[in-house]
Protein backbone atom coordinates (compact mmCIF):
# COMPACT_ATOMS: atom_id res chain seq x y z
CA UNK A 1 0.00 0.00 0.00
CA UNK A 2 1.44 3.40 -0.90
CA UNK A 3 1.00 6.11 1.84
CA UNK A 4 1.44 9.84 1.33
CA UNK A 5 4.36 9.53 3.32
CA UNK A 6 5.75 7.54 0.49
CA UNK A 7 5.30 9.94 -2.29
CA UNK A 8 6.70 12.41 0.15
CA UNK A 9 9.71 10.64 0.25
CA UNK A 10 9.93 9.70 -3.17
CA UNK A 11 9.56 13.65 -4.04
CA UNK A 12 12.14 14.35 -1.87
CA UNK A 13 14.44 11.94 -2.90
CA UNK A 14 13.66 12.96 -6.71
CA UNK A 15 14.35 17.12 -6.17
CA UNK A 16 17.20 18.17 -4.11
CA UNK A 17 16.36 21.00 -1.84
CA UNK A 18 12.55 20.99 -2.12
CA UNK A 19 10.10 20.77 0.79
CA UNK A 20 8.03 17.67 0.24
CA UNK A 21 6.50 17.89 3.54
CA UNK A 22 4.60 21.40 2.29
CA UNK A 23 3.92 20.36 -0.41
CA UNK A 24 -0.39 20.46 -0.39
CA UNK A 25 -1.15 17.30 -0.98
CA UNK A 26 -3.65 18.58 -4.19
CA UNK A 27 -1.15 21.32 -5.00
CA UNK A 28 -0.09 20.59 -9.02
CA UNK A 29 3.17 19.49 -9.03
CA UNK A 30 4.03 21.45 -12.30
CA UNK A 31 2.73 24.76 -10.14
CA UNK A 32 4.70 23.85 -7.52
CA UNK A 33 7.94 23.20 -9.74
CA UNK A 34 8.43 19.82 -9.88
CA UNK A 35 9.05 19.28 -13.78
CA UNK A 36 8.88 15.90 -15.74
CA UNK A 37 12.16 14.60 -14.90
CA UNK A 38 11.20 14.86 -11.39
CA UNK A 39 7.53 13.37 -11.77
CA UNK A 40 9.16 10.60 -13.36
CA UNK A 41 11.49 10.05 -11.20
CA UNK A 42 8.43 9.79 -8.20
CA UNK A 43 6.63 7.35 -10.35
CA UNK A 44 9.59 4.83 -11.02
CA UNK A 45 10.35 5.20 -7.18
CA UNK A 46 7.13 4.19 -6.01
CA UNK A 47 6.99 1.39 -8.83
CA UNK A 48 10.27 0.28 -7.80
CA UNK A 49 9.22 0.22 -4.07
CA UNK A 50 5.53 -1.47 -4.62
CA UNK A 51 5.56 -3.24 -7.69
CA UNK A 52 2.70 -0.64 -8.85
CA UNK A 53 2.78 0.21 -12.78
CA UNK A 54 1.83 3.12 -13.43
CA UNK A 55 0.72 4.41 -17.08
CA UNK A 56 2.91 5.57 -19.78
CA UNK A 57 0.66 8.64 -20.24
CA UNK A 58 0.62 10.08 -16.11
CA UNK A 59 -0.09 13.35 -17.00
CA UNK A 60 -3.22 12.86 -14.83
CA UNK A 61 -1.07 12.30 -11.78
CA UNK A 62 -0.23 15.64 -11.16
CA UNK A 63 -0.11 16.09 -7.40
CA UNK A 64 0.05 13.55 -4.14
CA UNK A 65 -3.49 13.26 -4.09
CA UNK A 66 -4.15 11.83 -7.75
CA UNK A 67 -0.92 9.50 -7.49
CA UNK A 68 -2.55 7.80 -4.06
CA UNK A 69 -5.75 7.32 -5.96
CA UNK A 70 -4.49 5.75 -8.82
CA UNK A 71 -2.48 3.66 -6.16
CA UNK A 72 -5.03 2.62 -4.17
CA UNK A 73 -7.58 2.24 -7.33
CA UNK A 74 -5.10 -0.54 -8.52
CA UNK A 75 -4.45 -1.81 -4.96
CA UNK A 76 -8.24 -2.62 -4.38
CA UNK B 1 38.19 -18.33 -33.65
CA UNK B 2 37.62 -14.25 -32.48
CA UNK B 3 40.46 -12.22 -33.07
CA UNK B 4 40.33 -10.20 -29.59
CA UNK B 5 43.41 -7.78 -30.95
CA UNK B 6 40.64 -5.22 -32.80
CA UNK B 7 39.76 -2.10 -30.86
CA UNK B 8 39.72 1.46 -31.01
CA UNK B 9 42.94 3.40 -32.85
CA UNK B 10 41.84 6.67 -33.68
CA UNK B 11 38.64 9.01 -33.60
CA UNK B 12 37.86 11.95 -35.91
CA UNK B 13 34.47 14.24 -35.17
CA UNK B 14 32.79 16.80 -36.98
CA UNK B 15 30.49 19.10 -35.18
CA UNK B 16 28.31 21.73 -37.52
CA UNK B 17 29.54 25.43 -36.57
CA UNK B 18 25.55 26.55 -36.82
CA UNK B 19 23.79 26.12 -33.41
CA UNK B 20 20.30 26.59 -32.09
CA UNK B 21 19.88 29.12 -29.07
CA UNK B 22 18.70 26.89 -26.19
CA UNK B 23 17.80 28.97 -23.85
CA UNK B 24 15.20 31.57 -25.39
CA UNK B 25 13.88 28.20 -26.90
CA UNK B 26 13.24 26.75 -22.67
CA UNK B 27 11.58 30.23 -22.20
CA UNK B 28 9.73 29.58 -24.73
CA UNK B 29 8.33 26.53 -23.68
CA UNK B 30 7.43 27.66 -20.36
CA UNK B 31 10.76 25.69 -18.31
CA UNK B 32 11.85 26.79 -15.23
CA UNK B 33 15.20 29.04 -15.38
CA UNK B 34 17.75 26.41 -13.84
CA UNK B 35 16.09 23.51 -16.45
CA UNK B 36 18.11 23.50 -19.77
CA UNK B 37 21.15 23.25 -16.79
CA UNK B 38 20.37 21.30 -14.13
CA UNK B 39 17.92 18.72 -16.30
CA UNK B 40 18.61 19.11 -20.04
CA UNK B 41 22.48 19.91 -19.82
CA UNK B 42 22.60 20.87 -23.79
CA UNK B 43 22.70 24.67 -23.71
CA UNK B 44 23.84 25.15 -28.12
CA UNK B 45 23.02 22.14 -29.82
CA UNK B 46 24.72 21.92 -33.29
CA UNK B 47 22.73 22.13 -36.58
CA UNK B 48 23.85 21.07 -40.21
CA UNK B 49 23.57 23.30 -42.92
CA UNK B 50 20.69 22.55 -45.35
CA UNK B 51 22.71 21.49 -48.07
CA UNK B 52 24.85 18.95 -46.17
CA UNK B 53 23.92 15.54 -46.23
CA UNK B 54 24.42 12.76 -44.06
CA UNK B 55 27.29 11.35 -45.76
CA UNK B 56 28.50 15.03 -45.87
CA UNK B 57 28.98 14.94 -42.17
CA UNK B 58 30.94 11.39 -42.16
CA UNK B 59 33.39 13.08 -45.15
CA UNK B 60 34.26 15.59 -42.25
CA UNK B 61 34.76 13.60 -39.60
CA UNK B 62 37.16 11.41 -41.81
CA UNK B 63 39.02 14.44 -43.15
CA UNK B 64 39.53 14.95 -39.18
CA UNK B 65 40.42 11.15 -38.46
CA UNK B 66 42.95 11.78 -41.10
CA UNK B 67 44.76 14.34 -39.49
CA UNK B 68 44.87 11.77 -36.75
CA UNK B 69 45.39 8.76 -38.24
CA UNK B 70 47.35 9.41 -41.42
CA UNK B 71 48.72 6.66 -43.50
CA UNK B 72 47.18 3.93 -41.10
CA UNK B 73 44.11 4.59 -43.26
CA UNK B 74 45.59 3.06 -46.13
CA UNK B 75 43.89 -0.49 -47.41
CA UNK B 76 40.81 -0.47 -44.86
CA UNK B 77 38.60 -3.49 -45.72
CA UNK B 78 35.38 -1.97 -44.34
CA UNK B 79 33.37 1.07 -43.90
CA UNK B 80 30.44 1.02 -42.21
CA UNK B 81 27.44 4.00 -41.57
CA UNK B 82 25.33 3.69 -38.09
CA UNK B 83 22.93 6.03 -39.34
CA UNK B 84 18.81 6.16 -39.06
CA UNK B 85 18.82 9.12 -40.92
CA UNK B 86 20.53 8.70 -44.56
CA UNK B 87 21.06 10.60 -47.79
CA UNK B 88 17.62 10.42 -49.65
CA UNK B 89 15.49 7.52 -48.70
CA UNK B 90 18.08 5.33 -47.56
CA UNK B 91 18.73 3.68 -51.21
CA UNK B 92 21.49 3.61 -52.57
CA UNK B 93 22.88 3.15 -48.57
CA UNK B 94 24.97 5.92 -46.90
CA UNK B 95 28.15 4.13 -47.07
CA UNK B 96 28.05 3.51 -50.79
CA UNK B 97 27.83 7.15 -50.85
CA UNK B 98 30.31 7.89 -48.31
CA UNK B 99 32.04 5.53 -50.06
CA UNK B 100 32.15 7.31 -53.60
CA UNK B 101 32.75 10.57 -51.83
CA UNK B 102 36.04 9.23 -50.17
CA UNK B 103 37.02 7.46 -53.76
CA UNK B 104 37.88 4.11 -51.44
CA UNK B 105 39.01 1.02 -53.53
CA UNK B 106 36.40 -1.45 -54.52
CA UNK B 107 37.50 -3.90 -52.46
CA UNK B 108 36.58 -2.27 -49.20
CA UNK B 109 32.66 -3.52 -48.48
CA UNK B 110 30.49 -0.83 -47.26
CA UNK B 111 27.05 -1.19 -45.35
CA UNK B 112 24.69 0.92 -43.07
CA UNK B 113 23.77 -0.25 -39.53
CA UNK B 114 20.30 0.87 -38.43
CA UNK B 115 20.24 1.73 -34.99
CA UNK B 116 19.97 4.67 -32.63
CA UNK B 117 21.80 5.58 -29.20
CA UNK B 118 23.05 2.19 -29.10
CA UNK B 119 24.75 1.94 -32.41
CA UNK B 120 27.96 2.96 -31.71
CA UNK B 121 28.52 0.29 -29.26
CA UNK B 122 26.85 -2.20 -31.07
CA UNK B 123 28.95 -1.34 -34.44
CA UNK B 124 32.05 -2.31 -32.79
CA UNK B 125 30.63 -5.90 -32.04
CA UNK B 126 29.72 -6.00 -35.57
CA UNK B 127 32.50 -4.41 -36.82
CA UNK B 128 34.87 -6.47 -34.99
CA UNK B 129 33.11 -9.28 -35.75
CA UNK B 130 33.17 -8.72 -39.62
CA UNK B 131 37.11 -8.28 -39.57
CA UNK B 132 37.60 -11.44 -37.65
CA UNK B 133 34.89 -13.24 -40.18
CA UNK B 134 37.14 -12.00 -43.69
CA UNK B 135 40.21 -11.95 -42.21
CA UNK B 136 40.20 -8.14 -42.75
CA UNK B 137 42.53 -5.57 -40.69
CA UNK B 138 40.96 -2.25 -40.79
CA UNK B 139 37.43 -0.57 -40.87
CA UNK B 140 36.29 2.97 -40.35
CA UNK B 141 33.38 3.11 -38.34
CA UNK B 142 31.18 6.02 -38.75
CA UNK B 143 28.45 7.24 -36.64
CA UNK B 144 26.38 10.32 -38.29
CA UNK B 145 22.53 10.19 -37.36
CA UNK B 146 21.55 14.31 -37.95
CA UNK B 147 18.12 14.47 -35.96
CA UNK B 148 17.44 18.01 -37.40
CA UNK B 149 16.04 16.61 -40.18
CA UNK B 150 12.99 14.72 -38.00
CA UNK B 151 12.95 17.53 -35.13
CA UNK B 152 10.05 18.98 -34.49
CA UNK B 153 11.53 22.45 -33.25
CA UNK B 154 7.56 23.20 -31.64
CA UNK B 155 7.98 20.09 -29.94
CA UNK B 156 8.86 20.87 -25.95
CA UNK B 157 10.47 16.74 -25.33
CA UNK B 158 12.33 16.72 -28.19
CA UNK B 159 13.71 20.09 -29.57
CA UNK B 160 15.93 20.92 -26.77
CA UNK B 161 17.91 17.85 -26.96
CA UNK B 162 19.17 17.05 -29.65
CA UNK B 163 22.46 17.80 -31.82
CA UNK B 164 24.27 16.96 -35.28
CA UNK B 165 27.47 15.77 -35.46
CA UNK B 166 29.36 12.86 -36.69
CA UNK B 167 32.23 10.74 -35.70
CA UNK B 168 34.94 8.14 -37.20
CA UNK B 169 36.22 5.47 -35.69
CA UNK B 170 39.00 3.31 -37.06
CA UNK B 171 39.23 -0.05 -36.14
CA UNK B 172 42.41 -2.16 -36.30
CA UNK B 173 44.88 -5.02 -34.50
CA UNK B 174 46.90 -1.84 -33.58
CA UNK B 175 44.59 0.00 -31.33
CA UNK B 176 44.47 2.32 -28.10
CA UNK B 177 41.82 0.68 -26.33
CA UNK B 178 40.91 -3.53 -26.88
CA UNK B 179 36.99 -4.06 -27.29
CA UNK B 180 36.20 -6.07 -24.40
CA UNK B 181 32.91 -8.69 -24.20
CA UNK B 182 29.42 -7.34 -24.60
CA UNK B 183 26.12 -6.94 -22.69
CA UNK B 184 23.50 -5.94 -25.01
CA UNK B 185 18.91 -5.74 -24.95
CA UNK B 186 16.46 -4.85 -26.45
CA UNK B 187 12.20 -4.24 -25.05
CA UNK B 188 10.74 -4.20 -28.46
CA UNK B 189 7.25 -3.68 -26.72
CA UNK B 190 8.74 0.00 -26.03
CA UNK B 191 9.22 0.51 -29.44
CA UNK B 192 7.06 3.65 -30.27
CA UNK B 193 8.84 5.07 -27.48
CA UNK B 194 11.29 6.87 -29.36
CA UNK B 195 9.88 6.81 -33.01
CA UNK B 196 9.49 8.97 -36.12
CA UNK B 197 5.82 9.44 -37.86
CA UNK B 198 4.63 9.11 -41.12
CA UNK B 199 4.90 12.84 -41.09
CA UNK B 200 8.28 12.72 -40.43
CA UNK B 201 8.69 13.96 -37.43
CA UNK B 202 10.43 12.65 -34.64
CA UNK B 203 8.58 11.87 -30.99
CA UNK B 204 9.53 10.83 -27.76
CA UNK B 205 7.91 9.36 -24.68
CA UNK B 206 10.51 10.95 -22.28
CA UNK B 207 9.04 9.02 -18.85
CA UNK B 208 8.87 5.35 -20.79
CA UNK B 209 12.88 6.15 -22.06
CA UNK B 210 13.71 7.41 -18.77
CA UNK B 211 12.08 4.25 -17.05
CA UNK B 212 13.76 2.13 -19.63
CA UNK B 213 17.17 3.73 -19.13
CA UNK B 214 17.05 4.09 -15.65
CA UNK B 215 16.01 0.35 -14.82
CA UNK B 216 18.28 -1.53 -17.55
CA UNK B 217 21.44 0.16 -18.31
CA UNK B 218 23.06 -0.10 -15.08
CA UNK B 219 22.44 -4.37 -14.70
CA UNK B 220 24.17 -3.75 -18.41
CA UNK B 221 26.71 -2.53 -17.13
CA UNK B 222 27.61 -4.78 -13.95
CA UNK B 223 27.04 -7.73 -16.00
CA UNK B 224 29.51 -6.35 -18.81
CA UNK B 225 32.03 -5.77 -15.87
CA UNK B 226 31.43 -9.36 -14.60
CA UNK B 227 32.06 -10.61 -18.71
CA UNK B 228 35.26 -9.05 -18.36
CA UNK B 229 36.63 -10.11 -15.16
CA UNK B 230 35.88 -6.57 -13.82
CA UNK B 231 34.40 -4.72 -11.05
CA UNK B 232 33.77 -1.20 -10.18
CA UNK B 233 37.21 -0.49 -8.62
CA UNK B 234 38.69 -1.17 -12.02
CA UNK B 235 37.34 0.93 -13.73
CA UNK B 236 38.80 5.01 -14.62
CA UNK B 237 35.60 6.25 -17.00
CA UNK B 238 32.70 5.99 -17.50
CA UNK B 239 30.94 7.04 -21.28
CA UNK B 240 27.07 6.52 -20.62
CA UNK B 241 25.43 7.77 -23.81
CA UNK B 242 23.94 11.56 -23.05
CA UNK B 243 21.23 11.53 -23.92
CA UNK B 244 20.29 14.82 -21.06
CA UNK B 245 22.36 15.61 -18.10
CA UNK B 246 19.31 14.31 -15.38
CA UNK B 247 19.45 10.30 -17.36
CA UNK B 248 23.59 10.92 -17.00
CA UNK B 249 22.68 11.59 -13.20
CA UNK B 250 20.43 9.56 -12.66
CA UNK B 251 22.47 6.63 -14.30
CA UNK B 252 25.70 7.62 -12.01
CA UNK B 253 23.60 7.83 -8.95
CA UNK B 254 22.16 4.54 -9.83
CA UNK B 255 25.66 2.89 -10.25
CA UNK B 256 26.60 4.68 -6.82
CA UNK B 257 30.00 6.20 -8.81
CA UNK B 258 30.50 9.75 -8.70
CA UNK B 259 28.72 12.23 -11.32
CA UNK B 260 30.45 14.03 -13.68
CA UNK B 261 29.99 17.35 -15.29
CA UNK B 262 27.42 16.77 -18.55
CA UNK B 263 29.56 15.88 -21.36
CA UNK B 264 27.86 17.21 -24.39
CA UNK B 265 26.25 20.77 -24.50
CA UNK B 266 26.68 20.24 -28.13
CA UNK B 267 23.62 17.98 -27.94
CA UNK B 268 22.82 14.59 -28.21
CA UNK B 269 24.27 13.49 -31.16
CA UNK B 270 22.88 9.79 -30.65
CA UNK B 271 25.19 6.74 -32.24
CA UNK B 272 27.92 9.88 -32.25
CA UNK B 273 27.99 10.32 -28.44
CA UNK B 274 30.32 7.90 -27.01
CA UNK B 275 33.02 8.57 -29.61
CA UNK B 276 33.10 12.45 -29.36
CA UNK B 277 33.49 12.25 -25.85
CA UNK B 278 36.25 9.02 -25.96
CA UNK B 279 38.14 11.13 -28.77
CA UNK B 280 39.41 13.33 -25.76
CA UNK B 281 40.18 10.89 -23.19
CA UNK B 282 43.59 9.85 -22.62
CA UNK B 283 44.07 5.78 -23.23
CA UNK B 284 47.12 6.46 -20.85
CA UNK B 285 45.21 8.21 -17.50
CA UNK B 286 41.76 6.37 -18.54
CA UNK B 287 42.84 2.80 -19.39
CA UNK B 288 39.40 1.21 -18.05
CA UNK B 289 36.37 2.37 -20.05
CA UNK B 290 33.07 1.19 -19.82
CA UNK B 291 31.08 2.72 -22.48
CA UNK B 292 27.27 2.15 -22.60
CA UNK B 293 24.43 3.23 -25.26
CA UNK B 294 21.01 3.25 -24.66
CA UNK B 295 17.78 4.48 -27.18
CA UNK B 296 15.89 3.82 -29.99
CA UNK B 297 14.90 0.35 -29.98
CA UNK B 298 14.22 0.61 -27.49
CA UNK B 299 17.78 -0.96 -26.53
CA UNK B 300 21.22 -1.11 -25.53
CA UNK B 301 24.72 -2.17 -25.90
CA UNK B 302 27.43 -2.04 -23.20
CA UNK B 303 31.27 -2.91 -23.53
CA UNK B 304 34.25 -2.51 -21.94
CA UNK B 305 37.63 -0.22 -23.73
CA UNK B 306 40.64 -1.46 -22.08
CA UNK B 307 43.84 0.69 -22.81
CA UNK B 308 46.71 -1.22 -24.88
CA UNK B 309 48.67 1.77 -24.94
CA UNK B 310 51.83 2.34 -22.67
Amino acid sequence: MITEQDVRKAIAKARDNFDADALPIDADFGDAGLDSLDQASVLLELQEATGIEFPEDASNLNSIEAVLHYAQSRQS
Amino acid sequence: MQNDTFGVAAIGTYLPVETQGNESLATQFGFADDFLSSKIGVTAPRRKSSSEETSDLCVRAFEDLRNRAGDRLDDVDLIVVVTQNPDGHGLPHTSAIVHQKLDLPKRCFAFDISLGCSGFVAALAITKGYLSATGGRKAILFTADPYSKVLDREDRNTALIFGDGACATLICETPAWRIGAFDFGTDGKKSAALSVTPEAKLVMNGRSVFDFCALNVPGSVERALTANGLTKQDVDGYVLHPGSRYIVDTLHDRLKVPRIPFPAPYGNTVSSSIPMILRNMDPVVQRTVVVSGFGVGLSWATTVLRSVTP
